[in-house]
């Protein structure tokens, strides 16, 4: 993992003194409300329907046990005992007072963490194939590169004060497993023809109530142009995007209106220029911030054979649960927050410290956060899988649900959110409480919920998305169909008109026996609903 | 590593160690005037802001590279009528690439807590719309030891001072000790 050097610590300890002053500056009256929000928003801090929220970054979804021990002194000390994983890699807490923001804040810095850029309208967090380093299909680690964004991300003069807010995410690997396409920028790692680093650049994809597929801008740009490149996205973003209208203010609005040729024409002649401003960092950089993530020490020669002795609980989570590992004799665990009951995400102290506790003793003191809302452990011995599931099962969160219907993704909507228009968590739970007896014969189902047109719930890219609208005054709910976050990405389609809470549960237990009925062998839902269109799924559900 | 991606590194190395020795100087020069008041309420943070009222304000939606023969003007305002209009810190960057060193200011909604983003994007002034006071600049102004990209304001990246090539700006010093060498 990155460590902190002295320039790293001095910046985030420099930043939790100045929100300290602006804190004080708001709490005296000296700083009126509206000046004030950007600042506090750029320190992770939302003002929620109850209380101020706190989203913590998790850079690139990574953490130590340390970090996550952290995580678990958050929600005891500053929150009610538990914290909430967002489907940005973040965490977010929900009972958080302002006139204590800047304590946590510098609780966190002494663990390296942090909240900056979490919100606002700058660049946000940067995400990451949470299998990153240990995938067994990955090209390139993308931690240094994410690292190197991080870095050049934050605090940047330029581009604090975009017209929207700004998001990146990378993946070493083909298999997409961080939804690169339905971001600002998504960056797939890729070899060359001569065998050299660089990068796909996908430029314009996003969620919200105009979602895009991002298209791609170019085809491989050298690693060694990696930073003025994206300096030329945001230079070109921050000059001609939107500013006349919050809703037509993201980057893929400009792409789309200018369409991805001539954007990229624009990005190209800016990046001629600015290529040679030192942008880049050195060869140097690149290796220090790369040796941070050499492999951990590693066994070799064991045995790489798993055996379940005959539990069915045991042997479902390692078939669910459990993915290969590019060292022979490892494995990558998945660690389910989508336990039956459970509100999809969240965490309580004890859980993380759990977590913290196994990723420590069997996973090089390593965990992941996903953008699906769970944990992973991505470096466990073959022969310790029994004792890390034993581990999980002590703490409630030993669920086999990986991908499934019950593994659903739901943003926290009406119940703490200010935007939301409606309820999401009740609705996943419903949805996961209705298909769970059927999901292991469902197979791979991605469900995603969310609670207002914003769509961190990612309804657009869910298999079977739900979105929650206000009609006059109720809570109605639209079902779509199809979409994909993976690298086969694609958008989701309303299937007709909305239903009640209930009734959206109905429909997508109806679209399931669809598609139980119309499959062929091998197909997940997607494969089938692509192959046979809504008109089968629209008759069973208003027919 | 292939042909195209060495001639590409070695690009970026020679172009970072020149944008670094000709940036220590301005730097230097930086460092040694604080925030002070220029006549008529206007903010100056770096030597190369001047009194007097601007010559050409650049609003927010307009192109600066669409000016010609900026370089015999002393004072360029670039307009920010709303804070949150970030236009402004690519106009000034712009200008300060293009080499021009007259006075670059802020003019409008501008207040203490952009004062470091601006100075950082190449501004040498501002012309606030509620006064900001000097003392209190200074303190914001000289808060970060250290950022991590350089500055249209002479102050060089974090990579810069990390691997020897800053100009001694920052924790780590001269020769870049800053990091632990921590690995894991």
């Amino acid at each position: 993992m990155y460590r902190y050097d002295a320039i790293d610590r001095a910046l985030v300890d420099a930043r939790v003194a100045e929100f300290r002053d602006q804190v004080a500056r708001r709490l005296s009256g000296a700083l009126d409300e509206d000046h004030f929000k950007p600042l506090r928003l750029k320190n992770g801090l939302y003002l929620q329907l109850h209380a101020y929220m706190l989203r913590v970054a998790i850079p690139y979804g990574t953490l130590s046990s340390r970090q996550l021990r952290m995580l678990a002194h958050v929600a005891r000390r500053y929150d009610r005992g538990y914290g909430h994983f967002t489907t940005r890699q973040n965490i977010q807490y929900n009972w958080i007072r302002l006139e204590e923001a800047p304590d946590l804040l510098a609780d966190l810095a002494s663990v390296e963490m942090h909240a900056m850029q979490t919100s606002g309208n700058c660049i946000r967090n940067i995400s990451a194939d949470q299998y990153a380093g240990a995938a067994a299909d990955e090209v390139a680690d993308p931690r240094p590169w994410a690292e190197l964004l991080r870095q050049w991300s934050t605090l940047h003069p330029e581009f604090s004060y975009l017209p929207r807010k700004f998001k990146i995410a990378l993946t070493g690997s083909a298999a997409d497993r961080a939804a690169i396409r339905f971001h600002d920028i998504g960056l797939q790692l890729v070899r060359g023809p001569d065998g050299a680093l660089g990068f796909r650049v996908f430029v314009g994809g996003g969620m919200g109530r105009t979602p895009f597929v991002a298209p791609l801008i170019r085809d491989f740009l050298p690693a060694g142009a990696f930073l003025s490149y994206m300096e030329a996205i945001l230079r070109v973003y921050n000059r001609f995007g939107r500013r006349d209208n919050i809703y037509k203010a993201r980057i893929k609005i400009l792409v789309h209106d200018l369409g991805a040729e001539e954007f990229a024409r624009a990005v190209e002649a800016e990046h001629a220029h600015l290529r040679t401003l030192g942008i880049d960092a050195p060869e140097a950089e690149v290796e220090r911030i790369a040796a941070f993530f050499a492999d951990p020490p590693f066994e070799t020669g064991l045995a790489d054979a798993v055996e379940d002795g005959g539990d069915p609980a045991f042997a479902a989570w390692l078939a669910r649960q459990v993915e290969p590992h590019r060292v022979p004799g490892y494995r990558i665990v998945n660690v389910s927050l989508k336990p039956a009951g459970g509100i999809p995400g969240d965490a309580s102290a004890e859980q993380m410290e759990a977590v913290a506790d196994l990723a420590e003793r069997f996973s090089f003191d390593e965990v992941r956060v996903t953008h699906a809302q769970n944990l992973v452990l991505p470096h466990v011995r073959a022969a310790d899988l029994r004792a890390v599931y034993e581990g999980l099962a002590a703490v409630g969160l030993a669920a086999a649900n990986l991908g499934l219907a019950s593994d659903v993704i739901a943003c926290p909507g009406l119940d703490y959110c200010t935007l939301a228009n409606a309820r999401s968590i009740p609705v996943a739970m419903a949805v996961a409480d209705r298909l769970r007896p059927r999901e292991a014969e469902l197979g791979e189902l991605k469900i995603k919920v969310s609670g207002c047109i914003n769509a961190c719930g990612h309804h657009h890219a869910g298999h079977i998305g739900i979105l929650g609208v206000d009609r006059k005054g109720t809570e109605n709910y639209q079902l779509l169909l199809g979409g994909s976050g993976a690298e086969d990405a694609s958008i989701a389609q309303i299937l007709g008109p909305g239903f009640t809470a209930d009734g959206v549960v109905d429909a997508v237990a109806k679209v399931t026996e669809v598609y139980l009925r119309e499959r062929r062998s091998g197909e997940r839902f997607l494969d089938t609903f692509r192959r046979i269109g809504a008109q089968p799924f629209k008759e069973a559900v208003y027919g | 590593m292939g042909e195209a991606a060495v001639a590409e590194a070695a690009v970026a190395k020679a172009v970072a160690e020149a944008a670094v020795a000709e940036t220590a100087a301005v730097a230097a020069a930086v460092a040694e005037a604080g925030p002070r008041l220029l006549d008529g309420g206007i903010l100056a943070l770096d030597p190369r802001a001047r009194a007097g009222a601007p010559e050409l304000v650049i609003a927010p939606g307009e192109d600066v590279r669409a000016h010609g023969g900026l370089g015999n003007l002393a004072v360029i305002g670039v307009a920010f009528p709303r804070f949150r209009d970030g236009r402004g810190y690519s106009s000034a960057r712009i200008l300060r690439e293009s080499g021009f060193a007259g006075d670059v200011r802020a003019v409008g909604d501008v207040t203490l807590d952009q004062l470091l983003f601006l100075k950082r994007a190449g501004f040498s002034s501002v012309a606030p719309e509620r006064p900001i006071d000097p003392a209190a600049a200074a303190v914001a102004l000289a808060r970060f030891p250290a950022f991590y990209q350089g500055g249209a304001d002479g102050s060089v990246p974090a990579f810069a001072l990390r691997h020897g090539t800053g100009s001694g700006r920052g924790p780590a010093g001269r020769n870049g000790t800053g990091h632990d060498g921590a690995a894991g």
